[in-house]
């Protein structure tokens, strides 16, 4: 159990390829954080320099404040889990006892330790079977009771659960998530699966094109992204954007969209000095729908309603724009007419470069 | 003219793979089973000998000595050339540089047409002036009479085996290693193997199915040994060296027993069906189960 300091970590493959760029990451003794974000984007590259599989063009690596940069994968003691599911040819019990056996632990308690690991993983009835003839879910849960059979000082997990199929992911999910409550370990965890990661972590990392652009809390992701990019990126769909400027009118400051306006005169004092044009972003389910006319609200017109999961997402058209709104119940139809507002808190103001304002 | 219907036509299409099987695969030896009954010498006729050649081979020494000769070289040769190749292949994954030039060099005794490489070895044994003697004195080895003893001379010639084919095991099993995902390795080291440990542990049971192919095929050739020690030893000092093929070319071209060659021919077919019928089965065992 460490706590894990990157301090302004590069890494460049080859002579041109950056998939580092100054990164700086802290994961805090004992806790689970998620690395997120699309693929090639520079997850793996960070997971194997904190691994110690690959030394960083530039930048410190810390375990406990102790610069580990220099240090191999096994001076570090990690554990790691691969998206490329890693098995032995050997049996079950074989695969996950490896560990023990290299590190000359004695036969009792590798027996006790194996059982107890393939009882977490629920393969307890499946320890004398050979494990490359298992299906890939399986395979995968040999591969992570062979992670947790030792007590390394930090679990990394690079998107262990995207070559399994979907049941076995929940369940795997879960089981990682006790896991973690129980161990105590500090844990990182990569995907690109957002939902995965707001499920699991107490934190999440995103990363784009080699940059750490939000560590944050699920929370503070979902509801003040530093970013467009990661307001688009977080969220099923994410948030959308209108190009507006701040207009003044009757002492009410407005966004004002062109085919819509909104009124910001709550908050329009820490706008003024970003200039005119800017961004506005709403999360779809933020955004509310009526099929009746209500003061205050816009008219749009519904040109499409799709199903997703046990909402509705609503296409609505007004003159050149499109806004989508994501609701649970609605009695819209498409080609209704229906009436819309975006709630003052919900809105979220953006500069131009598309950086959070409010 | 009347055109060939289509089914006469796929008929006659069906016959060119009998052809090839009966005629060219089947009918040679079937002509030396037939022989194997027959007393025949060279300027003689063939006389039906019943099986009278078989209790003749069954009945030679000198056929249990070439056999049990033939036998222990290829045991020693394939696991001498084992034991280096899958060494030179580990070595070989672990050199940072220079693995290109290393690949060259071992290719060179591949290349080398076996007859060659017997006269080669041949000089390079000479008692008197030979290299390897020269080398030994140099260290201090006092020189072998290494083709003139039996045993001396049956060394000789699995090392020269060895010497031939150790670059094909070693390069073989190196071009499989580099088949493997990197996450195996990356993973049993972080797992806390040594490097040696995961060669042996991990990466070579996961090559095994090629390792059976390389036994397989090293196991048949040894077996049918001929040209190399035939240039070398011509089978001798006395009949040390006389392997299967070597007796067997020997009864037919030496002494022109053309029915009892036969005998020892067919008696060979059938070892080498029973060894490939064991060794593929190995093989495809392997195979199927990766
Ligand atoms: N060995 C390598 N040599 C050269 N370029 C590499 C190498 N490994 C990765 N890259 C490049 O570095 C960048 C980051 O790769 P990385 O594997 O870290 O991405 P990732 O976020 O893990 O992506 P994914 O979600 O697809 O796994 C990519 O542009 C990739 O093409
Ligand atoms: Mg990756």
């Amino acid at each position: 159990m460490v706590e894990i300091f990157l301090d302004n970590v590069t890494h460049i493959y080859g002579k041109e390829v950056k998939a580092l760029d100054s990164t700086t990451l802290r994961v805090e003794n004992g806790s689970l954080i998620a690395l997120l974000g699309p693929s090639g984007c520079g997850k793996t590259t960070t997971m194997r320099i904190i691994a110690g599989l690959l030394r960083p063009t530039s930048g410190r690596v810390y375990f406990d404040n102790v610069d580990v940069t220099e240090r191999s994968s096994q001076e570090r003691n990690v554990a790691m889990v691969f998206q490329f599911i890693v098995i032995y040819d050997k049996t079950v019990f074989e695969n996950i006892e490896f560990p023990l056996l290299v590190r000359k632990v004695p036969k009792e308690e590798r027996i006790k330790r194996v059982k107890h690991a393939a009882e977490l993983m629920g393969i307890s009835n499946v320890l004398n079977q050979q494990a490359r003839k298992l299906d890939p879910g399986t395979r995968q849960k040999v591969a992570l009771a062979r992670a947790f059979v030792r007590q390394p000082t930090v679990f990394l997990l690079d998107e262990p659960l995207t070559n399994v199929d979907p049941q076995t992911r929940l369940e795997l999910r879960k089981i990682i998530k006790e896991l973690q409550k129980d161990l105590h370990q500090t844990m990182i965890y990569v995907t690109h699966d957002q939902a995965e990661a707001l499920t699991l972590s107490e934190k999440i990392a995103v990363m784009k094109d080699g940059k750490m652009i939000q560590y944050d809390t699920p929370e503070a992701l979902y509801d003040k992204p530093k970013n467009t990019f990661v307001a688009w990126f977080i969220g099923n769909p994410g948030m959308q954007f209108f190009d507006v400027s701040l207009k003044q009118s009757d002492g009410a400051f407005l966004l004002d969209a062109g085919e819509f306006s909104v009124d910001v005169s709550n908050v329009s004092g820490q706008l003024v000095k970003y200039g005119n044009e800017l961004k506005l972003g709403i999360r779809p389910e933020n955004i509310q729908v009526s099929s009746q006319k209500k003061v205050g609200w816009f008219n749009t017109k519904c040109t499409m309603v799709e199903r997703v999961g046990n909402m509705h997402l609503l296409t609505l058209g007004k003159g050149r724009l499109e806004i989508k709104a994501k609701i649970k119940e609605t009695d819209v139809r498409e080609g209704d007419t229906a009436w819309v507002q975006f709630p003052s808190e919900k809105v979220r103001v953006y500069s131009k470069a598309g950086e959070l304002i409010i | 003219m009347k055109k060939i219907s289509f089914r006469s036509k796929t008929l006659f299409l069906a016959l060119i793979p009998m052809i090839y099987l009966y005629g060219l695969v089947i009918y040679p030896f079937a002509s030396v089973i037939y022989y194997s009954f027959f007393s025949y010498d060279i300027g003689g006729t063939p006389v039906f000998n019943g099986v009278g050649n078989y209790i003749q081979l069954f009945t030679d020494p000198q056929f249990y000595r070439t056999l049990g000769l033939t036998l222990s070289y290829s045991i020693l040769a394939v696991g001498a050339e084992f034991l280096f190749g899958i060494g030179l292949a580990y070595l070989l994954v672990h050199i940072s540089r220079g693995r290109s030039v290393a690949t060259s060099i071992l290719i060179l005794p591949l290349v080398m047409t076996p007859a060659v490489a017997g006269i080669i070895w041949r000089i390079m044994f000479d008692a008197g002036f030979g290299h390897v003697n020269f080398y030994l004195s140099l260290i201090g080895i006092p020189g072998q009479k290494w083709l003139i003893r039996p045993t001396e001379a049956f060394i000789s010639t699995v090392i020269v085996d060895v010497w031939q084919w150790t670059p094909f095991v070693t390069l073989v099993t190196f071009a499989g290693l580099t088949t493997l995902p990197v996450e195996l390795v990356e993973s049993a080291y972080i797992d806390g193997a040594s490097e040696f440990r995961t060669f042996k542990d991990i990466l070579l049971p996961r090559i095994r199915a090629l390792l059976y192919i390389i036994l397989f095929l090293r196991v048949i050739d040894t077996l049918k040994i001929f040209d190399t020690v035939y240039t070398m030893t011509g089978g001798g000092p006395g009949t040390a060296t006389t392997y299967m093929s070597i007796f067997n070319y020997l009864n037919l071209m030496t002494f022109y027993h053309i029915g009892y060659g036969c005998t020892i021919a067919a008696f060979f077919i059938v070892l080498m069906n029973v060894v490939v019928t064991v060794l593929s089965k190995k093989a495809g065992a392997a195979l199927f189960a990766a």
